[in-house]
């Protein structure tokens, strides 16, 4: 059952499906004569994986934000490729702009249907800057982090993405944790493909499919999954963190600190909470059923019904 | 201008105006489902060894019951996904979220019926129109007319209906964890209504 329902679909698909793109990238640059790693296209690749293995294929068009979500991880996978081929600063603030509105606009729908038009605009508004700011941090920290190649830049995209998936395991839904694992282990896939073929992997480009991955689960896990709104706050902190600049080992591992107060916060929550969120037993009062023999005529084990 | 007919004219304008009454069916009469009398049960079978049950607090709708004509009658019935009642905070969160009945996004679960069919005593076929978690399907439910009644202190006439059916939750793509937890949910739909 746990080999069937979580780590097939959670880490053992995702991670061949990612580690398949790597492979056929690296193959087709070579053929090319270009520098260019697929990274995104893998993190997408077991996003997608990891999605149609946890819940089967998704209709359309898209039912619930979870499906709409795959298709534009999906969307986000080709203008990530139309960003670094355009190498265009201007094109690639619009894409960011644009696939951000689009994410927000379709997830939060539901809501933008029972709010009204002062509370809408301020979720989107605020919602819009904070996502084009993580796509921003993401790219940024791709960019020139992920250029020099190092093991605290590696282990920290890694720890933040993977902690993002601990973090939503705690909303109400395990499925959102899944994904997120999901996609960690795209990350990982390429951070060890990039180990092995001793070549960069990380282009700034790659970052529309991670922050959109995560901006999507966030946003779901908070309006329809009850994760904290303070978890979430400092999530993406730890995701706006990753565009500092610096040298040192401890300012590329900034993002660490707000990452490791939101667990601290889950494992605080996880403590103290009353009831667990997937104890399904502590909070239910079993009455005590005794069976005693009877020796009353006709009740005998055959008039048992 | 009636005093100026024939007696024979006075006996054929009765007759047929007797005939008109005995044809003419009788009308749908509307009946109101009192929530707090009506119970929407569901199981679904845990790692493929037990039953577990459930429970929607909040039940809602009408219907319109043509007890001459079966086929005449309908019904509509609504159900909010948040009121969900596993007996288990933790396990009601859970089963609200995106995971299976995403209540925040799919706060109404109903029911329309299309045809009703009569099924022998007190029995009908309805089928219907299910939209659950956002993903309407047809399903049929086996119908009981249970009883009819008049409440002793407001004088209503009342009348229960009880319905079972099941669903393939996957095919309202609610796919997560089909196994452990089984595809087809089985309901049983126990209403009392009163006439308005």
């Amino acid at each position: 059952m746990l080999l069937e329902n979580l780590i097939l679909p959670g880490v053992l698909i995702p991670s061949a499906f990612a580690f398949a793109v790597v492979l056929i990238a690296v193959w087709t640059s070579r053929r090319l004569g270009k520098e260019f790693s697929g990274a995104g296209l893998a993190v997408a690749a077991a996003f997608l994986s990891g999605f149609v293995a946890a819940t089967g294929w998704p209709r359309w068009p898209p039912v619930g934000s979870s499906q709409k979500l795959f298709y534009l991880v999906a969307l986000a996978a080709v203008l990530g490729l139309m960003v670094a081929v355009l190498r265009h600063l201007a094109a690639v603030w619009f894409l960011r702009g644009a696939l951000t509105t689009a994410l927000l606009v379709f997830l939060l729908q539901p809501k933008l249907d029972v709010w009204s038009g002062a509370h809408a605009a301020f979720w989107l508004v605020g919602l819009l800057l904070a996502g084009v700011a993580v796509a921003w941090a993401w790219g940024s920290h791709l960019d020139g982090a992920a250029k020099r190649g190092d093991l605290v830049s590696a282990a920290v995209r890694a720890t933040v993405v993977g902690g993002s998936a601990i973090i939503l395991g705690l909303s109400e839904s395990a499925l959102l944790a899944q994904l997120a694992g999901a996609a960690a282990c795209g990350v990982v896939v390429v951070e060890v493909a990039g180990r092995v073929l001793g070549r960069r992997v990380w282009g700034s480009a790659d970052a529309v499919v991670i922050a959109t991955v995560l901006i999507g689960l966030l946003t779901i896990g908070h309006f329809y999954a009850g994760l904290e709104p303070l978890t979430a706050v400092l999530l993406v902190t730890a995701y706006l963190l990753l565009a500092l600049p610096g040298e040192r080992w401890w300012q590329r591992a900034a993002p660490l600190l707000p990452l490791a107060i939101a667990l601290g916060i889950v494992v605080a929550a996880a403590l103290t909470k009353e009831e667990d969120p997937y104890d399904y037993y502590s909070s239910v009062s079993i009455p005590e059923v005794t069976l005693r023999a009877t020796s009353s005529p006709g009740l005998t084990p055959r008039a048992i019904r | 201008m009636f005093e100026k007919l024939s007696y024979l004219g006075r006996l054929t304008a009765a007759t047929l105006a007797l005939t008109l009454l005995a044809t003419t069916p009788a009308l749908a009469a509307n009946y109101a489902i009192d929530g707090g009398h009506s119970s929407a049960i569901f199981r679904v079978k845990h790692f493929d060894t037990a039953y577990f049950y459930g429970a929607f607090r909040e039940v809602s709708g009408s219907i319109q019951y043509d007890a001459a004509n079966p086929g005449g009658s309908s019904i509509e019935v609504e159900i909010a996904a948040a009121s969900v009642d596993t007996r288990s905070n933790s396990r009601d969160d859970h089963v609200k979220s995106p995971d299976f009945l995403n209540a925040a996004e799919f706060p109404k679960i109903t029911f329309k019926s299309t045809k009703v069919e009569a099924a022998g005593d007190n029995m009908m076929k309805v089928t219907g129109n299910l939209t659950l978690h956002g993903v309407t399907k047809p399903v049929t439910a086996d119908v009981e007319l249970v009883g009819q009644g008049t409440h002793p202190r407001s004088g209503k006439e009342l009348i229960g209906f009880e319905a079972r059916f099941t669903v393939d939750r996957t095919q309202h793509d609610m796919n997560f964890m089909a196994g452990p937890l089984s595809k087809e949910v089985d309901f049983i739909l126990s209403v009392e209504a009163g006439k308005e």
